[in-house]
């Protein structure tokens, strides 16, 4: 089941980028690699050249906070996302490299504003006055809550990409599974179900995923195109599919 | 080394300030601001009195904005803050970078202090900031002496501050964190973050780094040239009255040790 105008894309975990079921991603039209909670989790540059060789439509570059050594990493691979023209994409959490890729001489990829930062930046990130500081480049905000939904569908020329069916609650630096700072690991995250606190002590059920903290928020998507106008006309232009690709896909073919 | 630290009223910043505070805090309940209502001034008339107390003491008093504002808020909130400054106030603590460029083209002189919850994880976001107006950042709880290099030596001047964390650590990084409202069924009021979970196959639990870690943090932060160190408002006073005791303690070992002496 799809909606019509709506793009859909599919979150990669570590372990579905490393052996990509091209014959799944051909399903939609834009795939996310690297993450926006985990520095760490930021691919290489030949594991994004090997799934540009097997995948046609756009894909995203996702990326978290980081630290100086991170950042400089991340700033690497841009001239790669580049060189894909429209069909590649930066999702960006920290000011430090949003600030950089704005100021840089050559135009920037197209950036979406990721869920951290467009939490961060709330009113101001809706305000003329960040198209001022940051209007290059700015095209897309990623949301997953209704609060989201809700504010920057005010602002004229930005689209929203809509997480689903997990909306984060909150991250650590301090890998909830290793214990550790997340610095350096081999990702044991990868691959590993998410651990699943239910509801009961919390009122919500929550996800544990390395080390960011999720709940469902799957009546979302169901509630904006329920909307008669949702806060004025806008649907997600994106649907993003954040449960695993073959989940995902899944979804694609019963329906949300 | 400095240590500066968040007041909820009165009585606690004479207690912080007999204790040798170099520096205190405060929010204003009529701003929102990044902690709960009861941990801020009500009455204005208790800021004034709390403004005389600093300059009586000869310390510098900073006010608490470290919310994202919308634009309307922008006007009153600079009124506020000039005549908080006019009337001696050092400055603020700030996040909003609409706010900050607002405040600093308008003339707003007095200091602007980046607060934690402005996400200043590496040197690129330390020159954004630079370039608003801020004159101090504070670093992120969640960013490692190891990772601070940068940042804390940078060539604009800029001071830093850290948390000194010993009277209290987020577990999950501040600003981003939605889990306190995540309210529990039981026992309101009982941090989220400090609970045991029954989690499918075990138990969960946020992790806390240990004592002895947060208090060698303070020294490797102290050695990279970090100034400030903040102690955060919490409900539990008698837990900040043991973070500034231990704190005390820390600084006067680091001091006899030939650390960087206090100006």
């Amino acid at each position: 089941m799809r909606t019509p105008g709506t793009e859909y894309a599919v979150v990669l975990s570590a372990s579905e980028l490393e052996n990509p079921d091209f014959g799944l991603l051909s399903r939609f039209q834009a795939v996310y690699a690297g993450d926006e909670f985990c520095q760490v989790k930021l691919p290489s540059a030949g594991r994004l050249r090997a799934l540009r060789a097997g995948f046609r439509g756009r894909i995203v570059l996702a990326s978290s906070l980081m630290t100086d050594k991170w950042l400089e990493k991340f700033m690497a691979l841009v001239p790669l996302v580049r060189s894909w023209g429209a069909r590649g994409e930066l999702v960006v959490n920290d000011l430090g490299v949003l600030d950089r890729l704005c100021r840089r001489g050559e135009r920037p990829p197209r950036i979406s504003l990721g869920r951290v930062l467009a939490g961060d930046l709330s009113f101001f990130a809706a305000s003329p006055g960040f198209k001022q500081l940051f209007g290059r480049g700015v095209r897309a905000v990623e949301i997953d809550d209704l609060e989201g939904f809700r504010l920057f569908s005010k602002v004229p020329g930005a689209a929203l990409n809509l997480h689903y069916p997990y909306k984060f609650s909150a991250f650590s630096r301090i890998c909830y599974l290793t214990r550790k700072f997340n610095d350096a690991c081999r990702m044991p995250c990868r691959g590993a179900a998410a651990a699943e606190i239910p509801a009961g002590v919390l009122k919500e059920r929550l996800f544990v995923s390395g080390n960011a903290l999720f709940s469902d928020n799957s009546a979302l998507y169901r509630g904006i195109c329920g909307l008669k106008k949702p806060a004025g006309g806008a649907v997600p232009a994106r649907l993003v599919l954040n449960s695993g690709l073959s989940r995902a896909a899944g979804c694609l073919n019963s329906g949300l | 080394m400095k240590i500066v630290a968040g007041v909820s009223n009165l009585d606690e910043a004479r207690w912080f300030l007999r204790k040798g505070a170099d520096e205190l805090y405060f929010a204003l309940a009529r701003f929102r601001n990044h902690r709960r209502a009861s941990l801020s001034f009500s009455l204005e008339k208790d800021a004034d009195a709390l403004l005389r107390l600093c300059a009586g003491a000869g310390r510098p008093l900073y006010l608490a904005v470290n919310e994202i504002y919308p634009r309307e808020e922008y006007a009153p909130l600079s009124a506020a803050a000039g005549r908080f400054v006019k009337a001696g106030g050092a400055g603020l603590i700030i996040r909003d970078p609409g706010l900050i460029k607002f405040l600093r083209g308008g003339g707003f002189s007095g200091n602007l202090v980046l607060s934690t919850l402005g996400h200043c994880f590496n040197s690129a976001a330390m020159e954004f900031y630079a370039r608003l107006g801020i004159s101090r950042i504070t670093l992120p709880q969640h960013l490692l002496p190891s990772e601070a290099r940068g940042i804390v030596q940078n060539r604009r001047g800029l001071e830093t501050e850290a948390f000194a964390m010993i009277n209290g650590y987020c577990a999950n990084v501040d600003g981003s964190c939605r889990y306190h409202d995540i309210e529990s069924t039981e026992e309101p009021g009982y941090l989220n973050c400090q609970r045991s979970l029954p989690a499918r196959g075990g138990r969960f639990r946020l992790t806390q780094l240990p004592a002895a870690e947060l208090v060698r943090n303070i020294a490797a932060f102290h050695a990279l040239g970090v100034r400030y160190f903040k102690l955060g408002r919490f409900h539990d006073f008698e837990r900040n009255k043991r973070g500034m005791l231990r704190l005390s303690t820390v600084r006067k070992k680091l001091l006899a040790a030939g650390g960087r002496k206090a100006p």
